[in-house]
């Protein structure tokens, strides 16, 4: 057919509107029958994770910047169980929207994982529907904060093999709808929030009278000092931070003595996306061994062995050990400025 | 959403290629990539006209359909508004610098039914970005297209000198080429 | 030319992932189990038919210059009607598929077959047309699927077959995709394209 531009024009607009009228026309068909199937699998979701129920009422609680529903499910008018709609940030391929169910004690029921984007085969066993995460979550219960913990963090949970970024943010969902639940049902209190750095801190700090605090910054970084004294100071512990993390910020405890010598440190915010860097959390590793045989004060051993130093590195994780280094040397740093402090405000005190 | 403009980036060019880990574009993937010229040349005029649609198709999702609660005509209005973006491109490069026109006048019409356009104007809605992240996102997404065309277009002109067995010759072996590739670029996961 | 020799031709001869090499972005990104590439077969095929009639019907009708568009029109409507059936009785296979359920909008195949057979055949001839690349298509995709499922996961259309914990996952994966799809096509070459 020729083309001119009235036919062009024409015809064009008839067949949208012929085309758009007949998808309005699916569309209101199949409206009910969506609106049905995202309700069901709701309902279905909800079954899953709980005992037998009739009725349910959502509540919306914002923890943490997410919107958390807990679902009150009755029947007969008692309060049977409580399914939460949770969500972690924390996954290894975003985000992480898992249904728990809990009973009226807050033990967990069953877990149903609603949305995730894990690597398959590994962190999508998560899924399955016997698994060690589950068989863990419903062993310990996410009341005591200490044990509801991956082994490898200190706690007493499994984890799943080659997946531990995901088992993290599993158990991060299940204690976060733990909160909620509490915060809902009003049957228990809610777990504090433990702060690593806190506790890193309390476990390092020495026996003493008297702890001062001070808090700079070095290189834009804040800083803290703790300083234990008696009548002389008996040591430090700093909180120290890096930038310079492979996926970022690593928050360090770093204890010294009087003579600031390093004696322990502690990791207490780790986001390394490789298996290896978290080797410097354990008790006993390289890194640890060597700040505490090499000062930062020595500039010219205080490097990594292959810079010509004298600092061990771990295996196929060199970044995530420039960092931690980094961030030892900026807790010396702070020390030597808050003695400089001292130093001038007692001179200032004698005159 | 919080999600920085550096993950947004990282992400779409390395760790979500599009070609290597959506499979979104491969036809022009496989079709354009036998040369490194014609490659640079497609990534560029598919970067540009990505990049148009995100400005585009963000306000017309966010204030007509959503506006007036029709998203299910997402498809038709997107596809539309791509094919007719392209036309428009089309024209005005004609018009206004006819030497950009005839290095990349070539590659406009197959842009329409490329569908790593209409994939990521889809996914960036999906993903609840504001403006500039879909614009970040879109033109990213782009740019690791361009990084796949041009690194396999290398690959590709030293692959018509070697010696395939008959079965593999064209496509095939191209296919197995690009298998290797999404394999290193596995290697980017859990970067961001 | 006999009908069901049209039909014929589409699956193997004019296979269109094989031989032809179209619509490569839906049979890699759906192709992670054989009922995924099942579903994104039968929805292609639905829609391929359905154009291909209406277009064979409307051919008279429509202006040169707007032909194109014309047609982008009418196949975006069917895509989205299925996408809207899908999602109301089929919601997992609309999950699974997810993306790649618009996106057969931009499928070349669907164009392409407008373009070359509808837009010069009869209707009934063009159903068949769409009826026999369609299966192509599907058989293509739920081949694929299957390999890729039986490789990376050790089960076929989710039955176990009891190997799951030796196989190399990568097949499920992105590169597992462009193997699979690229050691059939040379098998295709081989034995089948004279």
């Amino acid at each position: 057919m020729k083309s001119t531009l009235f036919n062009m024009v024409a015809v064009l607009f008839t067949i949208t509107l012929i085309a758009s009228a007949a998808v309005g026309g699916v569309y209101v068909l199949t409206e009910g029958e969506i609106k049905q199937q995202e309700e069901n699998a709701k309902t279905e979701a909800l079954k899953n994770v709980l005992p037998q129920f009739d009725s349910s009422e959502a509540t919306v609680v914002a923890l943490d910047g997410m919107d958390i529903t807990v679902n009150e499910a009755k029947a007969d008018g008692t309060i049977v169980g409580y399914a939460v709609e949770t969500r972690t940030k924390n996954g290894f391929g975003g985000e992480i929207v898992m249904m728990v169910g809990f009973d009226n004690d807050g033990n967990v029921l069953n877990v149903n994982v609603l949305k995730q984007a894990e690597t398959p085969g590994l962190g999508t066993k998560m899924c399955d529907e016997d698994n060690p995460l589950l068989a863990s979550a419903k062993a310990v219960s996410p009341a005591d904060a200490a044990k509801f913990q991956v082994k490898k963090d200190g706690g007493e949970l499994d984890a799943l093999t080659a997946a531990t970024i995901s088992t993290r943010a599993y158990y991060d969902a299940i204690s976060r709808a733990y909160r909620a639940f509490c915060e809902v049902s009003g049957v228990a209190e809610a777990p504090e929030v433990v702060d690593p750095m806190a506790e890193a801190v309390k476990a390092l700090l020495p026996e003493a009278v008297t702890v001062e605090v001070v808090e700079l910054k070095v290189d834009e970084l804040p800083v803290k000092v703790h300083i234990a004294k008696n009548d002389a100071v008996v040591g430090y512990v700093v909180e120290s931070q890096t930038d310079k993390g492979y996926a970022g910020t690593i928050r360090l405890a770093v204890a010294f003595d009087a003579e600031a010598n390093v004696l322990n440190v502690k990791v207490a915010e780790l986001h390394e996306s490789l298996e290896e860097a978290f080797e410097m959390c354990a008790e006993e590793n390289p890194l640890l061994s060597s700040v505490k045989s090499v000062s930062p004060a020595n500039t010219e051993a205080y490097r990594l062995k292959s810079d010509g130093g004298e600092l061990d590195a771990l295996s196929g994780a060199t970044v995530s050990t420039m960092a931690y280094y980094d961030a030892v040397a900026r807790a010396y740093r702070a020390l030597e400025i808050a003695n400089e402090g001292f130093a001038a405000q007692k001179g200032g005190v004698n005159e | 959403m919080e999600i920085s403009y550096f993950a947004i980036i990282i992400g779409a060019i390395f760790v979500n290629n599009v070609v290597f880990a959506q499979f979104l574009g491969i036809c022009p993937f496989l079709g354009v990539s036998s040369k490194v010229d014609t490659s640079l040349g497609m990534g560029a005029a598919v970067t540009f006209v990505m990049a148009l649609t995100s400005l585009v198709a963000w306000p017309i999702q966010t204030y007509i359909l959503n506006g007036f609660n029709i998203q299910y005509m997402q498809t038709i209005v997107f596809i539309l508004v791509i094919a007719s973006l392209v036309q428009m491109v089309e024209i005005v490069l004609k018009k206004v610098s006819p030497s950009l026109y005839q290095a990349l006048g070539i590659f406009l019409p197959l842009i329409t039914t490329n569908c790593a356009v209409l994939g990521v104007a889809i996914s960036m809605i999906q993903k609840e970005f504001d403006l500039w992240q879909s614009f970040a996102f879109s033109v990213s997404t782009a740019l690791g297209f361009a990084l796949a065309l041009v690194i396999f277009a290398g690959i590709r002109e030293r692959l018509e000198l070697d010696g395939v067995p008959k079965a593999f010759k064209g496509v095939p072996i191209a296919l197995v080429t690009a298998a290797l590739l999404a394999m290193a670029f596995m290697g980017f996961t859990g970067l961001v | 030319m006999n009908k069901l020799q049209l039909i014929w031709k589409g699956i193997i001869k004019e296979n269109p992932v094989f031989v032809l090499v179209l619509g490569m972005c839906p049979t890699l990104g759906t192709t992670t189990s054989a009922i995924n590439g099942l579903g994104m077969g039968a929805a292609t095929m639905a829609v391929l038919i359905m154009s291909n009639l209406v277009v064979s019907l409307i051919k008279n009708f429509i202006p040169d210059k707007v032909r194109i568009p014309a047609f982008i029109v009418v196949i975006a409507s069917f895509v989205t009607m299925i996408q809207l059936l899908m999602q109301a009785y089929m919601p997992p296979l609309y999950e699974a598929l997810g993306l790649f359920i618009p996106l057969i909008v931009v499928n070349c195949i669907i164009l392409g077959r407008a373009e070359a057979f509808a837009s010069k055949n009869g209707p009934i001839d063009s159903m068949l047309d769409g009826l026999g690349i369609g299966l192509g298509f599907t058989f293509a995709l739920t081949l694929i699927g299957a390999i890729r499922e039986i490789l990376g996961g050790g089960a076929v259309f989710g039955i176990d077959l009891g190997i799951t914990n030796y196989m190399p996952l990568v097949f499920v994966l992105a590169p597992g995709g462009f193997i699979v799809l690229g050691y059939l096509m040379a098998l295709f070459n081989k034995y089948l394209k004279k």
